[in-house]
């Protein structure tokens, strides 16, 4: 009976992603990041097997993409190969293949433990003073407007040795929001958004953290919820409605909103050349490549460089949905690092604070990165480096 | 709180936790039967992902067991034990669970009593504490 | 071309634009604006004196950007006429001048800087439209990185530098240095079969360009290492695949399999990034050169031309032939005709061949003098006929002459009448009679199917050459379909008036079904947007007089689609079960309550008009 569900399950995956349309072309493997350095890695060979054996797929072929999506964006065909890749992963974790996971599971753990039910975290307290936390109830000054934050009050306490001050990304969007008017509220027991439990095949843990996130935004009579991660407002605009319905609450990315509110220039402290990294998330999967460089272009004393590839073709950081660690992901953070150095920019940016902390990784474990190059989250920098012309 | 007995999983180095355990068992000490006993070669095998997947099938209390500092029959592991304790320790924490539930001590393999007597203390403590907030299946 | 310039009974209109085109077959006038060339055609000699002075450079389009040219020039060698034309965009300013060294330096002084545009008026029988097509601009692929990297080139540009007359003298070098490449990759299918960057329909030629292409190179330098990267090789025409195996025995490589990027390394080599099928690896190939095969696109101003023409286009933007089969060079209006790539890619061969096929056409409608139109056709009472022109405007060919001012009634030009109906149906005043197929012979069928046990029908209007077929192809095939729907044919789904639906309620159908052409594929080019529109707004009015609206679907079966025209009969089928005796008896009554408001209405407004009933001819 399992079998001929797991059939039946593929068959509709191959329709509902196109698969079928593939013209073995191969313009994916030629794409793919991880094959560039040296993995093997072809997308185009996993389709084939699905499509034409319903099967046969190993255990590399399951659990080495990191979803970044650069094949589907090359695809003629527009095969949705991460949506493909990530409904395999599912239908094997049903039928009891084992899943993996990096630093021996604490993470995973942890998105297990968000998604109990009577769970009442304390990961807050780093908050400003002025910004209304909220633990049950209705918020009683901001008006259904809600800051989500995410995963990293618990990311900052695992990779605290990083310095990546992780915290100030949301202090600083909280503040710039503040500048526009914009005065969100804070849900002390908000849950891992579930982007990671999704991609990597764990459809149950997400839907179970969907659902109670879904139940404490309601609660809290959330109408618009702003989101700095792009993996979190990804998830919350696509998923979420794919696979709960309407949720009735409008979601926002924190830059794209700034993006369209500030239009004032803004004095930088003293000058600064930076480059900005789109992370998948953000860019190919949103479309959010304008808004980032128009805030930065604000700022005074500010030049952007841009990399050699950037937008739809930015590269991956190399780890995705903490499945993915070896040599092969070493290998691509170095790379773009490099790449970001010969810009012969100081900083580079990016607003994903996960790319951020897979590149910190590796400049303090890899010697031979050529550039020393600061990082920053674009939030950060905006806040931090630059005081507001009055 | 009088009948609730507590579900605490134990995790003790072979070299010298354990063997401090067996020690006890055969002294015929007397400890409360709440702790399950996972044995590892050191201490800092124990990952925090070991620490909070008891957590999340429903443990009451963690307890931790490794060589005095100094004495690891790995050298540092036990340093590595005290690092990683300390990480779940603050994760523990912002989860929501009282941080008293996750404890880590040095028993030796002679200290069959200490091993005993930290058990029992640890025991009771959890047993005030109540418990685990997330213990309840969903 | 220089046969074409010589022939006694051609007349050429070089540098000029056709801007306007009214009438029908055999009585067109065409408008046509001729730029200045501020060059007397007859006169110059085509000596190029007036080039050697000429102090503006532009970069010359023939050569696609990698020559350049004056602004006095001759758009290519061997240009027919072989005058020269002065850019008037490029010149320094010939009103007022501002150089004057081109007439200065012309010994026939043929250059005459006040030469003005004309519009030519030319009346014409036939019309053959042969605008050809453009290609693909690669940029958007990023991947490729064309215009980044100076040795990645499309397809065309390898065209003139490997052309003996070309900027080049037909040596193939790399545009960095100038040198002769070791190793040339050609990539296929760029901006073609593609749902993203580019059309997504196969753009016939650069297969076979490509091939071509390779034996070229070999055949001059066999020395160069020549890899072509597919996802087919399509060598389907006479002596094609023979061609293939050709360029295989010089050793160039065929790959299957697009590389995802192209990436310049420290040594200014392209290093592309491709998959071995065999392994699964991605590998890197370095090259010097990489021509992208670039797709066949519609011209610029294509929708300008079709427009004037009254023409359709297909989905990919070329234009549309009267049948994709039996009438591949005709368009569906008559006295036009296609050639070359304006209906389609297609490679010379082809062009040719259609081309013939067009002046045959052509020839046969011009040489007999006179044209036997099919009597389907509209006729206007004019007696009926209250001048409001709607008939003129809903004409898909604008075959209805219609002058308010003149207080006339309208005029159907029948040579350019093709017969939908859409005026017949339109016209509020029943001052239209459609030939062959009229309002009574369309009411005595409705009549007919209802006489008996009405409960048990379902009226299907279905239009002749989509929904009607669809139907045959449905019997044909031998599918089992229920008894209940019974089809009345019009020509065009535009046919079918309010009145007819109405009718067809009014004596007790269950469900009435409306079906045409797919938007796009209508035989009478765009007429099927009529029925839409009058469908939708009469279920509104129905459902405003408390009418269901599902009883009235409309629903687009082509001719091709016998399964799908089964599963809606079935649909219908199940729609007529929930149709109760009293929702019918409900319906009559709600109508003819209408009917009797209307009547009251007109008989306020104006005396009685039984006697001019519109009789059959």
């Amino acid at each position: 009976m399992e079998k001929a569900q797991s059939e039946e399950k593929i068959k509709k995956l191959i329709q509902k992603t196109g698969a079928y349309l593939c013209m073995d072309c191969s313009k994916c493997t030629g794409s793919c990041p991880i094959g560039r350095v040296g993995a093997t890695y072809s997308p185009r060979s996993v389709v084939q097997h699905i499509v034409l054996n319903g099967g046969g797929l190993t255990e590399d072929h399951l659990w080495r993409c990191l979803t970044c999506g650069l094949c589907h964006e090359r695809c003629p065909a527009d095969v949705k190969y991460p949506e493909f890749i990530s409904s395999l992963r599912e239908d094997a974790i049903a039928r009891g293949v084992k899943p993996q996971a990096t630093h021996q599971g604490t993470i995973k753990e942890l998105m297990r433990i968000l998604a109990k039910d009577d769970l009442k975290q304390n990961k807050m307290g780093w908050l400003p003073d002025w910004v209304e936390v909220i633990d049950g109830g209705k918020s009683k000054e901001s008006k259904g407007d809600i800051y989500f934050v995410g995963c990293s009050p618990y990311f900052d306490t695992i990779f605290d040795d990083f310095k990546l001050d992780l915290l100030g990304t949301h202090t600083a969007g909280l503040e710039l929001l503040k500048s526009c008017g914009v005065t969100p509220a804070v849900l002390a027991n908000e849950r891992c958004c579930g982007h990671d439990a999704l991609w990597s095949g764990d459809k149950d843990l997400f839907l179970k953290l969907a659902k109670a996130n879904l139940e404490i935004f309601k609660e809290a009579g959330a109408k618009r919820v702003f989101v700095s991660c792009p993996e979190g407002y990804h998830t919350f605009t696509t998923a979420y409605p794919e696979h709960l319905g309407d949720t009735g609450i409008e979601f926002i990315n924190t830059i794209q909103f700034l993006a369209g509110e500030m239009t004032a220039g803004i004095q930088a402290n003293g000058t600064a050349s930076v480059t900005y990294h789109d992370s998948c998330r953000m860019g190919r999967f949103s479309g959010l490549y304008d808004e980032p460089r128009a805030l930065l272009g604000l700022v005074d004393g500010v030049e952007l460089r841009e990399m050699e590839f950037t937008r739809e073709s930015a590269p991956c950081c190399g780890s995705n949905l903490w499945i993915n660690c070896d040599q092969i992901s070493r290998k691509m953070q170095v790379d773009m690092l490099n790449e970001a150095g010969k810009t012969g920019a100081g900083i580079v940016l990016t607003s994903c604070d996960k790319c951020r902390i897979h590149l910190a990784c590796a400049q303090m474990e890899m010697g031979n990165v050529k550039a020393k190059i600061e990082m920053d989250n674009v939030l950060q920098f905006l806040y931090r480096k630059a005081v507001r012309k009055s | 709180m009088a009948d609730f007995e507590p579900r605490i999983v134990a995790f003790a180095c072979n070299w010298c936790s354990y063997a401090g355990a067996d020690l006890a068992g055969v002294s015929r000490l007397q400890y409360p039967p709440n702790i399950r006993t996972i044995r590892v070669m050191c201490s800092g095998r124990v990952t925090p992902g070991w620490i909070l997947r008891a957590f999340e099938h429903g443990a009451d209390g963690v307890y931790v067991s490794g060589c005095h500092i100094g004495d690891c029959h790995y050298a540092f592991g036990n340093k590595m034990a005290e690092k990683q304790v300390a990480l779940a320790k603050k994760l523990v924490e912002q989860l929501g669970l009282e941080p008293d539930r996750l404890h880590l001590e040095w028993v030796s393999a002679s200290e069959g009593q200490k091993f005993a007597d930290s058990v029992t203390g640890f025991v009771e403590r959890i047993k005030s504490l109540g418990e685990s907030p997330i213990r309840r299946k969903d | 071309m220089t046969d074409v310039g010589r022939h006694p009974k051609v007349e050429l209109l070089a540098y000029s634009e056709v801007t306007k085109v009214t009438g029908y077959v055999g009585n067109f006038k065409v408008t046509v604006h001729r730029k200045a060339r501020f060059v007397d055609e007859k006169e110059c000699t085509a000596c190029g004196d007036c080039v050697e002075v000429c102090p503006v450079t532009r970069p010359n389009e023939f050569e696609m950007g990698l020559a350049t040219r004056k602004a006095i020039y001759s758009p290519f060698p061997q240009a027919i006429p072989p005058a020269y034309v002065l850019n008037a965009e490029d010149c320094l300013g010939h009103m007022p001048l501002a150089c004057e060294k081109c007439s200065q330096a012309c010994e026939k002084e043929c250059i005459n800087y006040d030469q003005e545009d004309e519009d030519v008026e030319l009346e014409v029988g036939v019309i053959i439209v042969a605008t050809g097509m453009k290609v693909f601009d690669p940029t958007v692929l990023t991947e490729y990185g064309y215009t980044k990297y100076p040795n990645v080139i499309t397809s065309m540009e390898f065209e003139r530098l490997i052309n003996a007359g070309g900027p080049t003298g037909g040596e193939l070098v790399r545009l960095d240095n100038r040198e002769l490449p070791k190793k040339v990759a050609f990539l296929q299918c760029i901006g073609s079969r593609s749902e993203k960057k580019g059309q997504p329909y196969c753009s016939n030629v650069c297969c076979m360009n490509s091939v071509k292409d390779t034996i070229l190179i070999k055949e001059h330098w066999p020395e160069i290492d020549v890899g072509v990267y597919y996802i087919d090789i399509r060598a389907f025409g006479k002596g094609f695949e023979d061609l293939y195996k050709r360029s295989k025995s010089h050793g160039v490589r065929y790959m299957r399999g697009l590389p995802g990027e192209i990436r310049m390394n420290e040594d200014g080599m392209l290093d592309l990034y491709v998959e071995n099928v065999e392994t699964g690896k991605t590998e890197k190939h370095s090259y010097d050169m990489v021509v992208l095969s670039v797709g066949l696109e519609p011209p610029d101003k294509l929708d300008e031309m079709r427009q004037m023409l009254n023409l359709s286009k297909t989905a990919d933007g070329f234009l549309l032939e009267a049948h994709p089969k039996l009438e591949p060079v005709d368009a569906p209006t008559r006295g036009i005709y296609f050639a070359g790539c304006s209906e389609a890619p297609k490679d010379i061969k082809d062009s040719v061949t259609q081309a013939s096929g067009a002046v045959a056409r052509a020839g046969s409608l011009m040489c007999k003098g006179e044209i036997t139109v099919e009597a389907i056709t509209s006729r206007i009472i004019d007696e009926k006929c209250k001048m409001c022109g709607i008939c003129a405007k809903v004409c898909p060919y604008n075959a209805i002459q219609f002058d308010k001012a003149s207080k006339q009634p309208p005029k159907v030009i029948e040579a350019a009448c093709a017969g939908c109906g859409c005026c017949g149906a339109e016209c509020p005043f029943d001052a239209i009679v459609m030939r062959h197929f009229t309002d009574e012979q369309i009411i005595s069928q409705i009549d007919a199917m209802l006489e008996e046990n009405p409960m048990d029908k379902v009226v299907v209007f279905a239009c002749n050459w989509c929904s009607y077929a669809g139907a045959d192809f449905a019997g044909v095939s031998r599918l089992q379909q229920p008894a209940s729907p019974r089809l009345i044919r019009t020509m065009c789904s535009a046919r079918v008036s309010t009145k007819f639906i109405l009718h067809a309620f009014k004596k007790g159908a269950p469900v009435v079904l409306v079906s045409g052409c797919h938007f796009g594929d209508c035989h009478y080019i765009d007429a099927n947007h009529w029925t839409k529109k009058r469908v939708d707004k009469l279920r509104d009015q129905l459902v405003k007089l408390g009418i269901r609206g599902e009883r009235l679907p409309l629903y687009w079966i082509s001719a091709a689609e016998g399964q799908r025209f089964q599963k809606v009969m079935e649909e219908m089928e199940e729609l007529r079960k929930t149709v109760t005796v009293e929702e019918v008896e409900e319906t009559k009554r709600i109508l003819a309550d209408q009917e009797a408001k209307k009547k009251a209405k007109k008989k306020k407004a104006k005396k009685p008009d039984k006697e001019a009933k519109a009789a059959t001819d």
